[in-house]
């Protein structure tokens, strides 16, 4: 079937057949690899492992701060769920679907978060004709994600759980400590987790927004916080593949052009990190600058060009596209992106080509 | 250790079992990291084994007669050796040889001094090469900075997943070690150092001076080995390859004239007391393993033969963590603490490390205690976390006979003039600083002792001449405290000189160096700070210092602050006890005639200065007028007229001068009073610039106003002409040029302008309308407009 966005198990499908067959180690109950089997998934390794008779190269998925990964997936093991914060557009949630697809093979049973999420959408609801036709019965229940997570003793990911009303984030509390739930519709209707369940949450803190957690609620997780790539080669690098999946699945048959991805990637980092790779001091906008929204920009502008132009990627479609992501919040953001280009990139444009090329576009910005 | 050998040169293995670790031979060679309790731990075993006769510990050979200091049962650790050096063209330096209680070669000297059999330090006492290479002035004998940063252990590190270099050396050493047989242990340090040495080339090691020691070392193995029979040395585990026999060759060339050149400089050791805060490498001090007080932690259960001594340690850091959090009154539970633990064992076993240590120890925290991301706000039980690793402990040095000069001179001068050090615990002196001679002299020593130890003395109340605050006071109170860790400090003084005096003479000489040249105004405060010590016959070369500073100075603002220290001194300086001195008023009339030649620049400065610049010329036309010999009046007057018709000068600053000017008689009053009135009934933006001169005016001439009817009458003038908004928006300005005058003549302005407009003075002070009349008046108002509105009227 195609796809727009396969889920990380079925990407990755023959890296974990691969390492399953290979991994030897102590597993917890019901995980379908050890845990340094899924460290070695995450952050990847330099010998490939062997499929069938064929090499099985396991790539690096995750960027960034391998510590944090061993942290992560030992807490899993544990008694305490996960809760990945940070920055918007650091790869929470990716690193929470690679989690679950190595850990429970799969993905997919995942609470995703709104401000309308209620208990029901978290645990279980009924099928009402069914309920009325024939009293509460198991087969009247529809399980929601929790209810499937604890039964099937998988991992249950929690997208967004800030933007859920406190209500509805409560309703995890006394699940995460004694794993069990109670159904007071059935008779002796209590659900106990199967080992192999925890879960997964991913929380956007600084968003506008977003609802408190209670202190009990955090009591039940280990907080591990991510952020952003603070390397220039290692965010080139993220964009990159990003790019170049992205625009193979969407059949956009164009090389992705490491020189723009060079000038994307340094640009979103010093308007992030607010100080230019001279050392100077510049402003930072109110808008987030995360290495996800660098990839749509390319993406965006590779698409223009290719469609419009049939050509590959070109700079003036860059620029027009970076307008859209940074004048998102409020007006100021556009001058502080003119005052980047004023400044930083017309002393730049004097030694390097592309560089003076970038600066001719300067004239989109409004 | 299979990545060990796979790679290793296949020299090592039979260098280690024949020339190394080959306990039958007459030498036997303990590759050690600094600071490493696995490595003490199996020192003592091969201490044991071995039955040594004599031991040989890498330190420097003059520290020899100390060990026994150092090995005491009254020492304890932490503790340090302190050696300073000097050589000829003045270039000093100092170094630490800390030493805690699991470091290897502390543990050496314990069992030599128990088993009764010799130790000697062998290492040369100092490197050129070494000394040329560290900018720092104070640094540890120990660097590893080769053994850690080789490109080797580098790509170890990469591929073991370990974040650095300590964390390699914990997981496959510390932990690893406890288990393993000493001979293997000391196998694969041997290997492993020997390997990251490879990474060097010849040149490197030539140039970091390691060569040169080896050679050094060797020589006095070579001597040891002739008169004992069986010989433990004791070294850095990068050394010992350097040591054996068969890599001799790579270093003869030029070991020879490298290790004798030493005969020049001069040097001191002094053991010290230490403390873990200064002994943990991650405060900036470059020794060892870091987190002392948890590898002390570990060393005890080693020493009482627990089973799993990380574990054990982890649970009590735990438990005292959760305490200290919750006396901060942070929320913790126990909860916490087991998920904590149990994290720590899933990651060792995750990390393959036979226990945690002390990375599964901070992480296993990071993830169970701090709740929520990650900042500033709940970084708060790492940080307890991490002072835990560290620890606060202060060592204790035996009493002993190697006495400092510094500090012998110290206790001298104290035990004179009655201050209390045998004593630690706060002690208060109130001192009579101008009236008596020994009350002064005491100051002074106060004075340089606490800018030598900032921690020793503090001044509690008291005149402060730098600040120039308090001035009115005669008495100074100051509270002092005297411990061991005092002393310490004192001892890295020795550095400076022998003598409290000469210390501080030599180490502000040195911080007046460091100042910008331009900066004499900072220079001249030093120079105040060091005549406050009582450094007034030491002090010439401050003077001179000075001087210079002063020829380079090009700013106006700058020399009037030199200006004024200086001429402070030179009128006050009896009070602080300084014998007459005929540079002083030289250095004066030096400061006096280079502000007076910046004054033409004063045109171009910002208004934001112009208070500080209004001082300054006060303090110039105070000078000038004081007709001494020193201040050529000619010069100021002249440059003052040609500031004057210089266009681009502010009104204030035209105000100042001016009155400067026709106070000296160079100008009428009728000029002065002329120039205020053209800005009076010059153009309305001009009118408005009024004020600002005024206020020049009176800050140097404020009887000008008083008695002349011309400027009362034109600034009345002013005031009637003024449209009300314009009127308003001077008024600030306006006002704050009559705060020069004193309440008195606040009163004869007002009689005078009441005599203007022909009325009583009280009447001025009452309203043109009384609040009685304006409020019936509004009320009639209001009532009317109601009237009006009921009619339809409005």
């Amino acid at each position: 079937m195609d796809m727009i966005k396969p889920p990380a198990e079925m990407l990755f499908e023959a890296e974990l057949r691969a390492l399953r067959e290979e991994d030897t180690g102590k597993r917890p109950p019901e995980w379908l690899l050890s845990p340094a089997y899924v460290r070695d998934f995450i952050i990847g390794r330099d010998q490939p492992a062997i499929l069938d008779g064929k090499e099985v190269v396991i790539t690096r998925k995750f960027y960034g701060n391998d510590v944090l990964i061993e942290r992560a997936v030992v807490t899993l093991a544990g008694n305490r769920g996960l809760m990945l914060v940070g920055d918007p557009g650091t790869a929470k949630t990716m690193l929470s679907e690679l989690l679950s697809a190595a850990i429970s093979g799969t993905s997919l049973n995942t609470i995703q978060g709104t401000a309308g999420t209620t208990e029901d959408m978290i645990k279980y609801s009924w099928n009402y004709a069914m309920l009325l036709d024939k009293g509460p019965s198991e087969a009247a229940l529809v399980p929601a994600p929790l209810y499937n997570g604890m039964k099937q003793g998988i991992m249950t990911r929690f997208e967004e759980i800030t933007r859920c009303p406190a209500e509805a984030q409560d309703s995890l509390i006394s699940i995460l400590s004694d794993k069990v739930m109670n159904i007071p519709e059935l008779d002796g209707g209590v659900l106990f987790a199967k080992p192999g369940f925890n879960v997964i949450a991913t929380a956007n803190i600084r968003d506008k927004g977003v609802n408190e957690m209670s202190g009990a609620l955090k009591r039940r997780f280990n907080f591990e916080t991510i952020k952003p790539v603070s390397s220039m080669k290692m965010e080139a690098k993220i964009i990159e593949n990003g790019a170049r999946s992205l625009l193979m699945h969407s059949g956009v048959d164009a090389e992705i052009d490491l020189f723009v991805v060079e000038l994307l990637a340094t640009t979103f980092m010093e308007l992030r990190s607010g100080i230019t790779r001279e050392g100077y001091k510049i402003d930072i906008p109110a808008a987030s600058m995360s290495t996800a929204e660098a990839v749509s920009v390319y993406v965006q502008s590779a698409m223009t060009s290719y469609y419009y132009e049939n050509k590959s990627i070109s700079l003036d479609r860059l620029v027009q596209n970076m307008l859209g992501t940074i004048a998102k919040e409020n007006e100021k953001d556009l001058s502080i992106l003119k005052t980047y280009f004023s400044k930083v990139v017309k002393e730049r444009s004097k030694e390097d080509v592309i560089w003076k090329d970038y600066y001719e576009e300067r004239k989109w910005i409004g | 250790m299979d990545w060990l050998t796979g790679e290793a040169d296949k020299e090592l293995p039979s260098l280690f079992e024949q020339q190394v670790f080959n306990l039958n031979s007459g030498t036997v060679y303990f590759p050690i990291r600094h600071h490493s309790p696995a490595c003490s731990f199996h020192l003592l075993r091969v201490i044991k084994q071995y039955n040594p006769d004599m031991i040989l510990i890498e330190g420097p050979a003059s520290g020899t007669p100390l060990i026994p200091v150092l090995a005491d049962e009254a020492t304890e650790t932490p503790v340090s050796l302190y050696c300073t050096y000097e050589d000829e063209q003045g270039g000093r330096s100092a170094c630490y040889y800390p030493l805690l209680s699991y470091s290897p070669e502390y543990v050496a000297m314990k069992e030599a001094a128990r088993l009764g059999i010799p130790a000697a330090f062998i290492d040369l006492d100092y490197s050129h090469e070494a000394r040329a290479e560290a900018e720092k002035q104070e640094k540890s004998i120990q660097d590893e900075t080769l053994l850690a940063s080789s490109d080797f252990i580098n790509r170890l590190c990469r591929k073991m997943n370990c974040r650095s270099f300590d964390e390699l050396w914990e997981k496959l050493f510390e932990i690893e070690g406890q288990a393993a047989t000493t001979e293997a242990f000391v196998q694969n340090v041997f290997t492993y150092c020997a390997l990251s040495r490879m990474c060097y080339s010849k040149e490197q090691l030539h140039a970091s001076g390691d060569l040169a020691r080896e050679a050094y070392m060797r020589e006095c193995i070579k001597q040891a080995a002739s008169k004992h029979k069986r010989v433990l040395v004791i070294t850095g585990g990068f050394h010992t390859y350097g040591l054996l026999e068969a890599a001799q060759s790579e270093g003869l060339a030029n070991e020879e004239q490298q290790g004798k050149s030493g005969g020049a400089i001069q040097q001191q050791l002094y053991p010290m007391v230490y403390t873990f805060e200064e002994a943990d490498r991650l405060n900036g001090y470059a020794s060892g393993m870091p987190y002392v007080n948890y590898y002390e932690l570990i060393w005890n259960k080693l020493l009482q033969n627990k089973a799993e001594p990380y574990n054990q340690t982890a649970l009590a850091l735990l438990s005292e963590l959760m305490r200290k959090l919750r006396k901060g009154q942070e929320e913790v539970s126990t909860s916490d603490a087991i998920e904590a633990y149990s994290m720590i064992q899933g990651l060792a076993v995750l990390r393959g490390k036979r226990e945690g240590g002390v990375y599964e120890l901070l992480d296993a925290a990071l993830s169970s205690f701090v709740k929520g991301e990650r900042t500033l706000a709940t970084d708060k039980p790492l940080e307890e976390l991490r002072l835990l690793l560290t620890g606060d402990k202060i060592g204790i040095v035996a009493p002993n006979s190697f006495t400092v000069p510094i500090v012998e001179d110290f206790k001298n001068r104290c035990s004179a003039s009655g201050l209390q050090i045998k004593t630690t615990g706060k002690h208060k002196k109130v001192l009579d600083l101008y009236a008596k001679e020994e009350n002064r002299l005491l100051s002074q020593l106060l004075q340089c002792a606490s800018f030598l130890v900032p921690d020793f003395a503090v001044r509690e109340s008291g005149p402060d001449w730098v600040a120039y605050r308090d001035m009115n006071l005669v008495r100074e109170t100051w509270t002092y405290a005297y411990s061991s860790r005092i002393e310490a400090r004192l001892i890295e003084n020795s550095l400076y000189g022998g003598t409290i005096k000469e210390a501080a003479a030599r180490k502000i000489g040195e911080r007046m160096q460091e100042l910008p040249d331009h900066h004499s105004g900072e220079i001249a405060n030093a120079l105040l700070q060091a005549l406050l010590m009582g450094l007034q016959d030491t002090a010439r070369r401050l003077y001179e210092q000075v001087q210079a500073a002063l020829r380079k100075d090009g700013n106006f603002l700058s020399l009037c602050q030199t200006l004024t220290i200086l001429n402070r001194l030179r009128q006050h300086g009896r009070l602080l006890g300084l014998a007459a001195d005929e540079q002083l008023p030289l250095l004066v009339a030096e400061a006096y005639n280079n502000a007076v030649d910046k004054l033409l620049g004063l045109a171009s400065i910002h208004s934001d200065e112009h208070p500080a610049i209004i001082q300054g010329l006060k303090l110039l036309a105070m000078l000038a007028e004081s007709s001494e010999a020193h201040f050529q009046n000619d010069t100021f007057r002249g440059h003052l007229s040609e500031l004057l018709s210089d266009r681009k000068l502010s009104p204030q600053l035209e105000g100042v001068v001016m009155a400067i000017l026709a106070g000296l008689g160079d100008r009428t009053r009728e000029e002065m009073v002329e120039r205020a009135r053209s800005y009076v009934r010059g153009t309305p933006e001009q009118a408005k610039q009024t004020a600002k001169y005024l206020q020049g005016m009176f800050a140097i001439a404020r009887d000008a106003f008083l008695y002349d009817e011309l400027l009362l009458g034109e600034l009345n003038y002013l005031i009637e002409e003024l449209p009300s908004d314009d009127f308003i928006a001077m008024v600030p300005e306006l006002r704050l040029a009559f705060t020069y005058f004193t309440p008195m003549e606040t009163s004869l302005i007002a009689e005078r302008v009441a005599t203007l407009h022909q009325a009583e003075p009280e009447e001025l002070e009452r309203p043109p309308i009384d609040e009685q009349t304006l409020i019936q008046a509004k009320a009639l108002d209001e009532a009317i407009r109601k009237e009006f509105a009921t009619w339809k009227l409005i």
